[in-house]
């Protein structure tokens, strides 16, 4: 049963990759959409957990140590310093801190001095950095006033001493149950734009290609070999389920290779939510092209069902972002599964066990959903 | 061997085909002739397994088709109306990908594949993409498709449809030489010229109903040596009855305001008189039509319309 089940579906995989579009929509698009909105939306809802942001310094030479206290500063603010010393490469990077010369000379004299912070960016993100920056700068002046207070000589020492002092009034911020953070930038939009990509491709070229093979005749001459019908249908659905499969590879490899994306603890399980998801868009795939009569018909419903379903679902945004009454909607919708399952497990870090009710209502789903393809699936 | 009992094939209320029963031989082309919607394809769904008959039953070789669905297909080789083809693919990735779905692996199917495609003359075009091909060639390679697995009984439906004339020949030429190496083939057409010089036997369907069946001289006999004469104008139906009533030997098969169908010995002979009785009953006559016997004629006879109609 099997083989006549894997020679259709191999076949058919066989058939698409003989097509243009398929690669433009499966290797390609996915990218393209995991940089422009991953990069936007990095921007709007604050940088990734795990990775610094980084900060060119320009460092005149006669700085003095007074810089090493600035830079440890910033590093605290979660800055990575990159010292840079062309003037070309310097203009490269979206946040700027020039040092002025003679900085702890002029500081230590009591002239005024002023640093000069550049970023090329605007809106949320950009005021975020602004904070950071000034806040290296304002505790930098509060380790001078607290030296001199001490009735110190402001030194690398004076200084290093004070670093290794606790802070007597410390601010712990703590998330109410496991959660980080919101997800943001590639955080979200990866795993966002790979349910959404799984959803559109398997459902609109599976739908397609099921009317065009029904339209050629295809299926009827199919219907007429010894192959049991049972492996024909088989066989569609897992070609459909395959092509899903090399969406999720081709996203998961990119997205850890191009983007540094983390997939937190449980990477298998992040597979198996996606694998569960491919194995659903493959069972509505068959539905929607064993009820469509035209190829543009099938078209124009995969395409609208799979925008509605990611917009609804939190592919598009963070659902936690979105009114309460959508986010009670997001649990109705399998898009909504999906993205739930994998912010539990990248996101928030929760172990594997916490998506086993979102993979089960997935397979489940795929049952019923692929039952009901088994009674309306024609092959003239 | 093709054996078809009582088939009958409804959906919902329409009656596709009627308590239909034929039987197609071996090295011969069992014909099916009928005009478009006549019930052939659905025939072919129910023989070829596509469609569960309604009553019944359809043997292939000995195997019932509903009850040994897969030995009865094994040995069928389909050729759907449509070009039912890969487009994307070459001519060799066709052939390979059905005669696999019967079966063929590895070097048996390369080899074939080879054949086939000197078989169909498309051995120049292999590498190819069907979709760069003529319609004549597509049809040529539709057809080395359904003889890939080497099928000892062939469906064709239509197969020459939509072909131009040098492909048809080509086509008919191929038929005739599976047919020679002792396949049975069963052939849909609504080609009546086709039907009569391809088919050892044939059977008319009309309405889902098989209306005569038989070799090509028993049918013509049906016809018998009488002319069909076909007059367009404008007739006094009643009035054209009860007058041609009177004249020996002629038969009234439509007579309606527009149309008059008669089936007459030797018409041309007796167009004077016959014009001079329509005169009398005010016929306005603008066309005449005579159709030796045939085929048409035959069907013009058991349905009072034409095969076009």
């Amino acid at each position: 049963m099997f083989s006549d089940a894997w020679f259709i579906a191999r076949k058919e995989i066989q058939y698409w990759m003989y097509e243009r579009e398929v690669w433009v929509w499966v290797f390609f698009m996915p990218l393209v959409f995991f940089y422009f909105i991953g990069t936007v939306t990095g921007g709007a809802g604050g940088s990734q957990p795990d990775q610094k942001d980084k900060i060119a310094v320009s460092v005149p030479d006669d700085a003095g140590f007074l810089f090493a206290q600035i830079r440890r500063r910033l590093e605290e603010n979660d800055l990575e310093v990159v010292e840079v010393k062309d003037p070309e490469q310097f203009k490269a990077y979206t946040r700027r801190l020039t040092i002025p010369a003679g900085l702890t000379q002029r500081v230590l004299a009591g002239e005024q001095a002023t640093l000069k912070f550049q970023r090329r960016r605007s809106g949320m993100g950009s005021d975020f950095d602004q904070l950071r920056v000034s806040r290296a700068v304002y505790t930098t002046v509060a380790d001078l006033v607290v030296s001199e207070d001490a009735g110190n000589d402001v030194t690398p020492d004076s200084l290093e001493r004070l670093n290794q002092v606790p802070p007597s009034l410390t601010l712990v911020v703590e998330s109410a149950g496991k959660r980080r953070a919101i997800p943001s930038g590639y955080e979200q939009t990866i795993p966002g734009t790979m349910v959404m990509f799984v959803l559109m491709n398997v459902l609109s070229n599976g739908a397609i290609t099921l009317v065009t093979d029904r339209r050629k005749g295809l299926l009827r001459r199919l219907a007429s070999t010894p192959i049991a019908r049972r492996d024909i249908f088989f066989g569609k659905w897992l070609s459909r389920m395959m092509l899903g499969l090399i969406q999720i590879a081709v996203g998961i490899v990119a997205g850890t290779v191009l983007f540094g994306m983390n997939w937190g603890a449980a990477l298998p399980m992040v597979f198996v939510v996606l694998a569960a998801w491919a194995s659903l868009c493959a069972s509505l795939g068959i539905v929607i092209g064993s009820w469509g009569r035209t190829e543009g018909q099938v078209a124009g419903l995969s395409v609208l069902l799979s925008l509605v379903l990611a917009a609804l679902g939190g592919c598009w945004w963070p659902i936690e972002i979105t009114p309460q009454w959508m986010q009670t909607l997001q649990m109705f919708l399998p898009t909504g599964w999906a993205m739930d399952a994998m912010h539990k497990l990248i996101s928030f870090q929760l172990d594997a066990t916490s998506v086993i009710p979102h993979v089960g209502a997935m397979l489940v789903t795929t049952t019923a959903v692929g039952w009901l393809g088994t009674r309306i699936f024609r092959f003239a | 061997m093709i054996e078809v009992e009582g088939l009958q094939k409804q959906f919902g209320d329409l009656v596709a085909v009627r308590d239909a029963s034929f039987v197609a031989h071996p090295g011969k082309i069992f014909g099916l002739l009928g005009p478009n919607g006549a019930g052939k394809s659905t025939t072919i769904g129910c023989i070829s397994g596509l469609l569960q008959p309604t009553a019944g039953h359809v043997r292939i070789l000995g195997h019932d088709v509903v009850t040994a669905g897969q030995a009865s297909r094994r040995q069928l080789g389909v050729m759907p109306q449509e070009l039912a083809l890969y487009e994307d693919l070459s001519a060799t990735e066709n052939l390979s990908f059905w005669g696999a779905a019967y079966g063929l692996r590895g070097s048996e199917l390369k080899s074939r594949a080879r054949e086939v495609l000197e078989f169909v003359a498309l051995q120049d075009r292999a590498v190819e993409p069907v979709k760069n091909f003529s319609g004549g060639m597509q049809r040529r390679l539709n057809y080395g498709c359904a003889i890939m697995h080497r099928p000892r009984v062939l469906l064709l439906d239509e197969p020459t449809a939509g072909v131009d004339p040098q492909s048809r020949m080509r086509l008919l030429e191929m038929v005739k030489e599976q047919v020679a190496s002792g396949a049975c083939v069963l052939y849909t057409t609504h080609y009546m010229e086709e039907a009569e010089t391809l088919c050892d036997e044939l059977a008319i369907i009309d309405q889902g109903t098989l209306i005569a069946q038989g070799d090509l001289a028993e049918l013509r006999s049906m016809v018998g040596q009488r002319d069909i004469l076909r007059l367009t104008g404008v007739f006094h139906a009643e009035r054209v009855r009860s007058t041609l009533a009177n004249f020996d030997g002629v038969e009234v098969l439509q007579a309606d305001e527009a149309t008059l169908r008669l089936e007459m010995r030797e018409a041309t002979r007796h167009l004077a008189k016959l014009f001079e009785a329509l005169q009398s009953a005010e016929a306005d006559i603008r066309e005449t039509t005579v159709t030796q016997p045939s085929l048409e004629s035959l069907f013009i006879k058991l349905t009072g319309k034409e095969m076009r109609e």
